[in-house]
């Protein structure tokens, strides 16, 4: 049993992301940040930025 | 003076020493509670009863009542048992603190709770023994006797008083403040990576009022026990109490986090706390308790000292 859980995945288009769990695809960056905000508080996960224009909400 | 009297006063004047001694150890150390009201209550009976049980042992024996051991034995297991129930209770309540406690500091503060209630049994029990030896050599007066109960425990409670207080990480580390670094989204203290913080806002905050602070090991043995996850876990609740934290459970961004520097087994650790005070960061860390369950010597046998 995983002791993370990814909660989402915000990506800045589709070839960055597989088809695992619920993405959200966003080009704008402050709209990305945003939208992370959001699901981080609506699930306690955190956010965390892998760099390459993808952003993850993992619950530790 | 009739022997039942000078009986009584000696039981009496033990187990007061012993619950003197109770009572000074709650003070000598804030940390291990209580920090309410039942709590005085609590660790004051049950010392009262250690303190007692001591008393009656030695004019008991005097009796030809050896049964009177056993009653010793049956303090002993009351004592475990409410170590466990005080284990119990702090671990139930590990979900409602913003940084926990981690198990390896609940255990050291149950254990601590058992052993001081032995140390009361054991002030009472010489006291006892003092008095009764005077009341012996000096057949029967009680004055000198009752002087003799308090002399003795006195000085076990000051010779015992070094056992309650260990060590503190200051004792085994040195403790340097550092700032918070950002390498993209990667937040690094002392050149460790600690976390990876997604959120703009949340890095902004934490650069401008994070505070970080590493933690060197002084030598072998501490690097072994701040390796232990307990220890720095008990470093990271200590520090949040004292300093507070700017933390809620739907926000873990500002989660307070220490790592291991891998090769020198230093650590840092990054925190938000309600003010930025560096001074009060390091002083905090410099006072947390070294865990007894997190404690290793490594330099103690010779492959320890040979792997350095």
């Amino acid at each position: 049993m995983p002791r993370e859980e990814i909660v989402a995945i915000i990506a800045a288009s589709r070839e960055l992301t597989g088809e695992a769990g619920p993405v959200v695809f966003c080009s704008d960056p402050s709209e990305r940040q945003r939208i992370a905000r959001y699901i981080s508080r609506v699930t306690s996960g955190m956010v965390h930025d892998l760099g390459n224009g993808v952003l993850m909400v993992i619950r530790h | 003076m009739s022997e039942a009297l000078q009986l009584g006063v000696i039981v009496l004047v033990a187990t007061l020493m012993g619950l003197l001694a109770r009572l000074y150890m709650l003070r000598v150390d804030y940390r291990q509670y209580p920090s309410y009201p039942q709590g005085y209550a609590i660790h004051l009976t049950l010392g009262f009863i250690a303190a007692f049980l001591a008393a009656v042992l030695i004019p008991a024996l005097l009796d030809k009542e050896y049964t009177a051991v056993t009653f010793l034995a049956f303090a002993a297991t009351q004592f475990r048992e409410v170590r466990a129930i005080e284990r119990t209770s702090l671990a139930n309540m590990e979900n409602t603190e913003l940084v926990p406690r981690g198990s390896a500091y609940i255990e050291g503060i149950a254990r601590v709770f058992e052993a001081r209630n032995y140390l009361a049994m054991l002030t009472s029990l010489f006291a006892a023994a003092g008095a009764q030896l005077v009341l012996i050599f000096l057949k029967g007066q009680i004055i000198p006797a009752v002087g003799a109960a308090v002399i003795t425990g006195l000085v076990v409670l000051l010779a015992l008083r070094g056992s309650t207080t260990g060590q503190v990480i200051g004792d085994i580390a040195e403790i340097h403040f550092a700032p918070v670094e950002f390498e993209g989204p990667l937040l690094k203290v002392g050149g460790v990576v600690l976390m990876n913080v997604g959120l703009e806002e949340a890095r902004n905050t934490l650069q401008r009022e994070g505070m970080g602070a590493v933690i060197k090991p002084k030598d072998e043995n501490a690097k072994a026990t701040l390796a232990n996850l307990g220890q720095r876990q008990a470093i990271l609740h200590d520090v949040a109490t004292l300093l507070g934290v700017r933390l809620d459970i739907g926000e873990p961004d500002f989660t307070p986090l220490a790592r291991r520097h891998l090769k020198s087994g230093a650590v840092s650790l990054v925190l938000l706390a309600s003010e930025y005070d560096p001074d009060a960061l390091v002083k905090a860390i410099s006072r947390v308790p070294v865990l007894e369950a997190a404690k290793k010597r490594p330099l103690d046998e010779e492959s320890g000292r040979m792997a350095r």
